[in-house]
């Protein structure tokens, strides 16, 4: 990860403190990555975001990234900053899905840039003529399993973003492999709970 | 066996198979932690998976192995060895991929290892378990056939010990004739032979009770005893016994002599005339020790008369087969005037 000028941003603090599902491995493997033409281009996001999906490429200038020419190159922006990731568009079973990977956190200097660990989130995607839908894995759904005792998912507890670590207020940061989180998405796919959460976003393609 | 000491061998079985499965699960539930801490849901997976084991473990152990190993069909064995590791396998998935959902619903298990390692995992508990069964069995084989050697050693000594004690009465009984000869005859050596009887049957009695004597007393006390049937012979009867070698810290199945010698006597001489005759020879050679007997046939009418096949011969031939077994020769030679006999036995062995 390149490290440079940061400023937090709104997507990233969602990101890092909670919220989406967050994975030491990828979720996806190499050889079931597949590109879809039709995700490049700009999209606006349903909060006033924009959406610039790019394929990868190899790095052409010192602060272009290195990305693989199957995986997409986002960056987003809002009203309060930018945010790059590195995405790969991968199919489970029936459903398609997007894992993404920061390339680029802004931050406020590189000693705190040093400090933070790049993680995997995914999201599930819906793409249809000129929309597209991402709904991330619902954590606080995972969370309350972990709560309750109910699952069992190679993972670490961390403290949350307030530094809090207690026997119910707590994160999590998935550490199984990425069979593991395969077999897992797989199973429970049609699980109602798995998306249901408030970070669903619904992109219109501009034209 | 009864039902306390049943009872008390199922007891402990059931404490070795809950000893083996506690601490395989302790293993395992450390092995299988899904974070830095074990985990409730990680004891239920262990539990689980252990119960998927032990299903293919048992199968093995109460039906394959009695089935097929036990009686030694070993392709069958094998074979069915394998398909119980793959199947028991294939129901260790089923459980986490489908199978747990009813009867743990609201939980969320996946099976976390692909096939290939979960075989190992149950080769390996299926193979080892196969491996502490098997060597139980061994040493309950070894101690079974040394339960069956000793049952056989006691069953020989008990059947030696019922032919020495048949040479008792027999030889008395023989003794006591060449006895009742010489008081016929108003000897004056009936004292002296009743003497030597006596001492003959304190040796039969009190020193043969050992498996092997030594050879040079044992030869003294013949000699003993040949003494007293010369004494009933009578002056004309040709008697003549020898020793070629040396009998000194030698060993011997103790009487193997006696009968052929009194065999000898009692068909040998036969009335008063100057034909009867009774030859002895000892050859002790290095590994062997050789006894032969020469007599000659007793009248026609004594032969008639006495059809009962010799107890002694019979006795002592049983004896040399099982103190010597393969290790003997025993040969009896007869011809119109004469009647020979022949023990050869191998002392390789002997200390």
């Amino acid at each position: 990860m390149k490290t440079g000028n940061y400023i937090l941003i709104s997507f990233v603090i969602i990101l890092v403190s909670g919220c989406f599902v967050k994975s030491l491995h990828p979720f996806y493997k190499e050889n079931e990555v597949i590109f879809k033409k039709e995700l490049t281009g700009n999209w606006l996001g349903n909060d006033s975001s924009t959406w610039k999906i790019e394929q990868g490429m190899k790095s052409t200038g010192l602060f272009k990234p290195d990305v693989p020419d199957n995986a997409y190159l986002m960056t987003y922006k809002d009203k309060k900053g930018v945010a790059i990731f590195i995405v790969h568009l991968f199919q489970l079973g029936s459903r398609y899905f997007l894992d993404f990977y920061p390339e680029e956190v802004e931050s406020t200097n590189d000693l705190m840039a040093i400090h933070l660990v790049p993680m995997h989130t995914v999201a599930r995607v819906d793409v249809s003529p000129g929309k597209m839908v991402i709904q991330w894995y619902n954590e606080e759904w995972l969370i309350g399993l972990f709560r309750q005792n109910k699952i069992r998912i190679a993972h670490e507890k961390v403290p949350t973003s307030e530094g809090k670590m207690e026997e119910d207020n707590f994160q999590v940061v998935l550490t199984a492999s990425t069979d593991d989180l395969q077999k897992f998405m797989l199973k429970y796919m049609d699980d109602p709970n798995t998306f249901k959460n408030d970070y669903t976003f619904v992109l219109q393609k501009k034209n | 066996m009864n039902f306390s000491i049943l009872n008390k061998s199922l007891l402990l079985r059931i404490i070795q198979h809950l000893a083996f499965w506690g601490l395989a699960y302790y293993i395992l539930v450390h092995v299988f932690a899904s974070s830095s801490e074990i985990q409730p849901t990680d004891q239920i997976y262990t539990a689980i998976f252990l119960f998927t084991i032990s299903i293919g473990v048992y199968f093995n152990l109460y039906i394959l192995i009695p089935l097929f190993l036990n009686k030694g069909k070993y392709l069958l064995y094998g074979v069915s060895l394998a398909l119980c590791i793959a199947g028991s396998t294939y129901l260790n998935q089923l459980t986490f991929e489908h199978i747990i959902d009813y009867f743990l619903p609201g939980y969320y298990f996946i099976s976390y290892f692909n096939f290939l390692d979960l075989l190992k995992f149950f080769a390996a508990f299926i193979g080892i378990t196969s491996l502490v069964k098997l060597s139980k069995s061994y040493f309950l084989l070894l101690e079974a056939r040394n339960q069956i050697m000793k049952m056989q050693k006691e069953k020989s000594e008990a059947e030696l010990n019922a032919l020495r004690v048949q040479i008792n009465p027999h030889f008395l009984f023989n003794g006591l004739n060449s006895i009742y000869s010489l008081v016929l005859k108003h000897s004056g050596k009936a004292p002296e032979t009743i003497l030597k009887l006596s001492e003959i049957l304190r040796y039969i009695i009190y020193e043969t009770r050992k498996e092997k004597v030594d050879l040079k007393k044992e030869l003294d006390y013949m000699q003993h005893y040949i003494d007293i049937q010369k004494l009933r012979s009578g002056p004309l009867a040709k008697i003549e016994a020898s020793i070629t070698g040396n009998p000194v810290n030698r060993e011997i199945a103790p009487l193997l002599f006696l009968p052929l010698i009194e065999n000898s006597f009692k068909h040998g001489i036969k009335g008063e005339t100057g034909s009867t005759f009774v030859v002895l020879e000892w050859t002790i050679g290095e590994d062997f020790i050789r006894f032969v007997t020469e007599n000659n046939k007793g009248q026609s009418e004594d032969i008639e008369m006495d059809k009962r096949p010799g107890i002694g011969l019979e006795n002592l031939k049983q004896r040399l087969n099982i103190i010597y077994p393969g290790r003997h020769h025993f040969e009896i030679t007869e011809t119109e005037e004469l009647f020979r006999v022949e023990l050869e036995i191998q002392t390789t062995d002997e200390t």
